[in-house]
């Protein structure tokens, strides 16, 4: 599998797998949710049929507990005592019963004598005949069984009863196992209650009558209507003559509550599926894109640009992270054109004189074969001037040394304010200048003579000296058997020019022609 | 002066009322003794219906419990509520037994006779008779008649509801028949006075006797026979016509208060008292104050 490699790759990697997840999740319980269902519809079966059974025996208990309460009521024995053994009028055991028990949930109340009289409910035969066809009229326990009857079928708890360790008789208690009992389950088990006699249906709680009609399980399934049901039988005893209560989930309930959940949940993935691409979306716009956009402005730097970034008032990481990426940048773009400021002085300082701003020695030797290369290229010659500053020594030794940098600026204006434009001035050293001229050796000499004579006419003075300056001037044509790298030949030339203007008095113009010099 | 002053002094000032105030009313105001009683139901009726007056005229507190014959009270309850009487908790007991001297000496107690109550003989509203005889009366407790046509009813068994209290001490139903072994055996046994009332109104047959300042709720089905032809009034006890009582006293142990004693030596001959006697056909024994 291939990684994807950026994050806007994975972003959207992830999402897809996530939306991909959602939905095969729902396909695959949408496929197997019925089978699940109808699965588990019969393990619940099974389980609420044990709950009621549960139920039964709590309730069972209860109603023995009822008999026993009566049972162990003095007042209540008392009356009975005298009531059996006196044969009293039964009104004042329905009393003192209605008085201390009345409010007990009970259906149906029978007290027995030992002989079978009815001293309570009396109009109850059917229970009085069960009691006595089940020999519990002289019995010594607590009993508890069902009943079918006139109310239907009923549980029923026994308890014998005795006043001062004579026996009384017997007290028998009801619950009836009727309609509203079913509904009452079937409201907390959430299935259908069948009683069921002789394969026939007796008591539901369907909605629609259905009494009469007929209930054969197969495979714990049965068929009523066309409506399939999941059964399960809930026991009630062993007696075989006993209806048959029996509990039920519709399989059309199940489907529909089926139905209903796969909507729910295709819903919910829906949903799901939606808010996912919508967070993708946000991601990729609020994260990825700037990350991109960072990523970039990166590149750029790496390559050795300096992009104006405009950070954003963003609060967030990749905002802070832009706006301190664009505060670096910032700060090296200053530090470089710093650099290329100072870088360009330092050159400026190597290649010009710092007290006349004429180019040095330095220079001249640097540019001299582009000049050369030039002058070859337009067949035009070029003539080297040289000039010194006569008894420049005794200016300064006179003077000072401030003065004579003052000479020295005095003499370079008058150098600048007659030479040509296009004419190069360097500054050799001490008091010694060069003009660089193009032209041949006569130009040069005019050259040197006006500037020469321009000297001579312009004392130096600064209000406390007046100081008369002149110089000496050497000129030398360049010859083309000089080549691109002759400078020193034709400074020579000029220099031993210069000297001969030195020695012939000075303030003079010399030009050294081959073999000759004319002054 | 500021104001500041004068709030400080103003305040100071209802201090000072409140607590003079609250001194004075504590000097003025008298303790109110309290005085605590327990016993038998039917002197408790008789006790709690001149209750206010005794708290008035004697300026007491009366507490008194044996409201309820349900609850257990009864004349044991009596003696030993008059047996915690201390000083400061003063206390006393009423019994509708007159006490054995034997009893009387064991238990260092005192006894205040106050009336004698007349025993009412009673049968269900259904019985159609309206007397009986006083030999018959006590042939059919001691189960020598059992059946109602033998006395000029209907033909049908006699139900006899019984409490046989205090089988120790002589009165009461002692009066109708002498000892608890004489009475019928296969007979309706209660423990409270409520539960004689309660069986008769049952049993249509029921026949059962019950102290005259007991109340009757108009729900049961009780009515009251004279005996011999003879009512059951105090003047027929005072003439001894009617034989059939018990003896209401209260009962006190060891020194008792100055209020306790005014308190008894009121209920036993004021004014009051007669009153409330009179009502319930009670016999005093104790003549009135002058």
């Amino acid at each position: 599998m291939i990684a994807p490699r950026t994050y806007r790759h994975r972003l959207v990697f992830y999402i897809g797998a996530l939306l991909l997840f959602l939905v095969a999740a729902l396909v695959l319980s949408y496929h197997s949710s019925n089978t699940l269902v109808l699965k588990e519809a019969e393990n619940n079966t099974a389980r609420l049929a044990q709950q009621i059974e549960g139920q039964l025996r709590i309730e069972a208990r209860d109603l023995s507990e009822r008999a026993k309460m009566m049972r162990d009521n003095t007042g209540f024995t008392g009356y009975l005592y005298i009531a059996t053994s006196l044969g009293t009028d039964p009104g004042a055991m329905a009393e003192i019963y209605q008085r201390q028990f009345g409010w007990l949930q009970i259906d149906r109340t029978v007290i027995l004598s030992r002989t079978g009289k009815a001293l309570i409910g009396a109009q109850h035969a059917d229970l009085r005949t069960t009691l006595i066809k089940r020999k519990l009229v002289k019995g010594a326990e607590v009993r508890q069984f069902y009943h079918d009857g006139q109310r239907g079928l009923e549980m029923v708890a026994t308890s014998p009863i005795s006043y001062r360790s004579q026996s009384l008789g017997v007290i028998a208690v009801t619950r009836t196992l009727d309609a509203e009992w079913m509904n009452v389950v079937r409201h907390m088990s959430g299935g259908q209650l069948f009683l069921v006699k002789d394969g026939r249906i007796v008591l539901s709680t369907i909605a629609d009558e259905h009494g009469g009609q007929s209930f054969i399980p197969s495979s714990d399934r049965v068929e009523i209507n066309g409506e399939s049901y999941l059964v399960r039988r809930v026991a009630i005893g062993d007696d075989t003559l006993l209806p048959q209560l029996w509990f039920a989930l519709s399989q059309q309930e199940l489907t529909a509550h089926l139905h209903e959940q796969r909507n729910r949940m295709l819903t919910v993935v829906i949903a799901g599926c939606i808010g996912g691409l919508i967070i993708g979306l946000m991601m990729l716009r609020n994260f990825s894109v700037p990350l991109s956009r960072l990523v970039n402005l990166i590149e750029e730097v790496g390559a050795g640009r300096l992009p104006d970034i405009h950070g954003g008032p963003s609060h967030d990481e990749i905002g802070y992270l832009t706006n301190r990426f664009s505060e670096m940048v910032t700060n090296l773009r200053e530090q470089q054109d710093e650099v290329k400021r100072v870088q360009s002085q330092l050159e400026h300082e190597a290649t010009t004189d710092s007290l006349t701003g004429f180019y040095n020695r330095r220079y001249l030797y640097n540019i001299f074969p582009k000049l050369w290369s030039e002058a070859l290229r337009s067949s035009k010659s070029l003539t080297l001037i040289i000039a010194d500053i006569d008894y420049f020594k005794m200016v300064n030794d006179r003077f000072g040394h401030p003065v004579g940098d003052r000479v020295l600026l005095h003499f370079a204006k008058v150098l600048k304010d007659n030479c040509r434009v296009s004419d190069f001035i360097y500054r050799l050293g001490g008091e010694e200048f060069l003009v660089l001229t193009s032209g041949d050796s006569e130009g040069g000499m005019h050259v040197a003579e006006k500037i020469r004579i321009a000297l001579e006419c312009d004392s130096y003075s600064d209000g406390e000296h007046n100081i008369p300056v002149t110089a000496s001037f050497g000129v030398a044509q360049a010859d083309t058997a000089d080549g691109v790298d002759g400078l020193s030949r034709m400074l020579q030339r000029a220099d031993k020019a210069l000297y001969m203007a030195k020695t012939n008095g000075r303030n003079r113009v010399v030009v050294w022609y081959a073999q000759r010099v004319s002054a | 002066m500021n104001n500041n002053r004068l709030r400080c002094l103003s305040r100071l000032a209802g201090v000072w009322l409140v607590i003079g105030w609250g001194v004075a009313g504590a000097a003025e105001k008298p303790s109110t003794p309290t005085i605590t009683g327990a016993g038998e139901h039917f002197t408790w009726v008789l006790l709690d219906q001149i209750r206010p007056q005794l708290e008035r005229d004697q300026r007491l507190q009366l507490i008194l419990f044996g409201k309820e014959s349900m609850l257990g009270h009864g004349c044991n309850v009596g003696i030993k509520k008059a047996k915690e009487n201390r000083v400061g908790n003063e206390t006393f007991g009423f019994i509708c037994c007159p006490l054995a001297k034997e009893e009387v000496e064991n238990e260092g107690l005192t006894v205040h006779p106050i009336a004698l109550e007349p025993l009412l003989i009673i049968v269900n509203k259904s019985n159609p008779l309206q007397d009986i005889p006083i030999e018959k009366v006590r042939a059919i407790f001691r189960g020598e008649i059992r059946n109602w046509k033998e006395v000029g009813g209907e033909d049908r068994p006699i139900v006899i509801v019984l409490r046989p209290h205090c089988p120790q001490r002589p009165g009461h139903w002692k009066t109708i028949v002498p000892a608890v072994e004489q009475f019928r055996k296969d007979r309706i046994e209660v423990k409270a006075e409520a539960e004689v009332v309660q069986g008769v109104s049952d049993f249509a047959e029921g026949i059962g006797n019950i102290g005259s300042t007991w109340v009757f709720e108009p729900s049961q089905n009780i009515k009251v026979v004279t005996v011999g032809g003879v009512a059951p009034t105090a003047e027929n006890l005072r003439s001894k016509r009617y034989l059939f009582y018990q003896e209401q006293s209260i009962v006190t142990h060891g020194e008792i208060s100055a209020p306790l004693a005014n308190m008894i030596r009121e209920v036993q001959s004021g004014e009051d008292f007669r009153r409330v006697a009179k009502k319930y056909e009670l016999l005093p024994l104790t003549p009135a104050l002058p």
